[in-house]
């Protein structure tokens, strides 16, 4: 089978996009990125999703579901990634990565304070973690969030409000300035 | 409205958007409501902002990279080798059992043959000048393969008393 062969099909709607195509590959990354914050081991998932993705694609009987399904394996293979990556990460690793994208952003904000909700995410249950990554940095309609993750869309919106609030403590915590609107 | 419900319905209608007046008014008269409703405010802005911030990131793959890493991973086993490999497998796996169960198992028995126990004949001659005939009389015996026999000589009356 050509893999060039797969990105002929109609590319309509984002959930029909062949997940090897270049825009969907891009997409991956960056979820992949914003999960486990290191560019390496973001690739290594996108590739190993794609590739397993590939040579199970005819196990997949809806094709609607093509994009959710291979949101889930690249989400599955930063799990396992992100189980050693946590173990090592720390808040100067983490901002020493940071500092020049987000440095180089249009909206840099407080670059140390991003720093930190990311380091932080990382304190946060899997699922709630995940929830709000999907949603809030990678975009996702809690619908899409609920495919992806194999969970009802209200266990999803839980998710989020849990998340939300765990975060915001943690955030207080280190910074107690936060707590009064100091960003 | 209570605290606990006001902050879900403002999650909620973070969420789903649309308006709701009600949780306004407890906001607008709730201090700690409305810091709480702030803080989560700033949260999600904090996140929209590491969105737009890695918007713009790609990784370096290129397709010819993919493809090179899928011929590789697609040497050997292929996904129709390993396909092929699972089913004879599972063919190996289901004979193999089939004929384990169907085949009658004897007894595994050291064998013992039991030589039948031959007729032994022991010629016995007895040596007795003054008597031809005597009377064989079985007697009862505890060894088995063992036969007892009481002879008694046989005497007419005129030997008897000639002996006496």
């Amino acid at each position: 089978m050509n893999p060039g062969a797969k990105q002929a099909e109609p590319v309509g709607s984002r959930e029909r996009e062949a997940p090897w195509s270049p825009s969907a590959r891009d997409r991956l990354f960056r979820l992949a990125y914003r999960l486990l914050w290191n560019r390496a081991d973001a690739e290594d998932a996108v590739q190993d999703a794609l590739l397993t993705a590939y040579e199970q694609s005819n196990q997949l009987r809806d094709s609607e579901k093509w994009w959710p399904w291979v949101c889930r394996i690249v989400v599955q293979r930063c799990r396992l990634l992100g189980r050693r990556a946590s173990l090592r990460r720390r808040h100067e690793q983490v901002f020493a990565e940071l500092s020049p994208i987000l440095a180089t952003a249009k909206t840099p904000g407080s670059v140390e304070l991003k720093a930190l909700v990311i380091e932080l995410l990382d304190d946060l249950p899997r699922r709630q973690r995940e929830v709000l990554v999907l949603r809030h940095l990678q975009g996702m309609t809690f619908e899409e969030v609920a495919q992806v993750l194999e969970l009802a869309p209200e266990t999803a919106r839980v998710h989020a409000q849990r998340g939300r609030e765990r975060l915001a403590a943690l955030i207080a915590r280190r910074r107690r300035s936060w707590m009064d609107g100091d960003a | 409205m209570k605290c606990r419900d006001a902050r879900q319905r403002w999650h909620s209608r973070l969420d789903q958007g649309g308006l709701d007046a009600e949780l306004d008014r407890h906001l607008a008269g709730c201090e700690k409501c409305r810091a709480y409703a702030a803080r989560m405010q700033r949260l999600v802005g904090l996140m929209d902002e590491l969105r737009v911030n890695t918007d713009q990131l790609a990784p370096p793959v290129t397709d010819a990279g993919f493809h090179s890493a899928l011929r590789s991973r697609r040497a050997w086993p292929t996904p129709g080798a390993r396909q092929l490999m699972r089913i004879a497998a599972t063919i190996v796996v289901v004979v193999g059992a089939t004929l384990w169960f169907r085949t009658p198992k004897t007894p595994m028995v050291v064998s013992r043959t039991t030589e039948a126990a031959a007729p032994s004949v022991q010629g016995i001659t007895l040596r007795a000048e003054s008597i031809e005939r005597f009377i064989a009389v079985a007697a009862p015996s505890n060894e088995p393969n063992v036969q007892t026999f009481w002879l008694y000589p046989m005497v007419t009356v005129a030997e008897s008393r000639d002996r006496s």
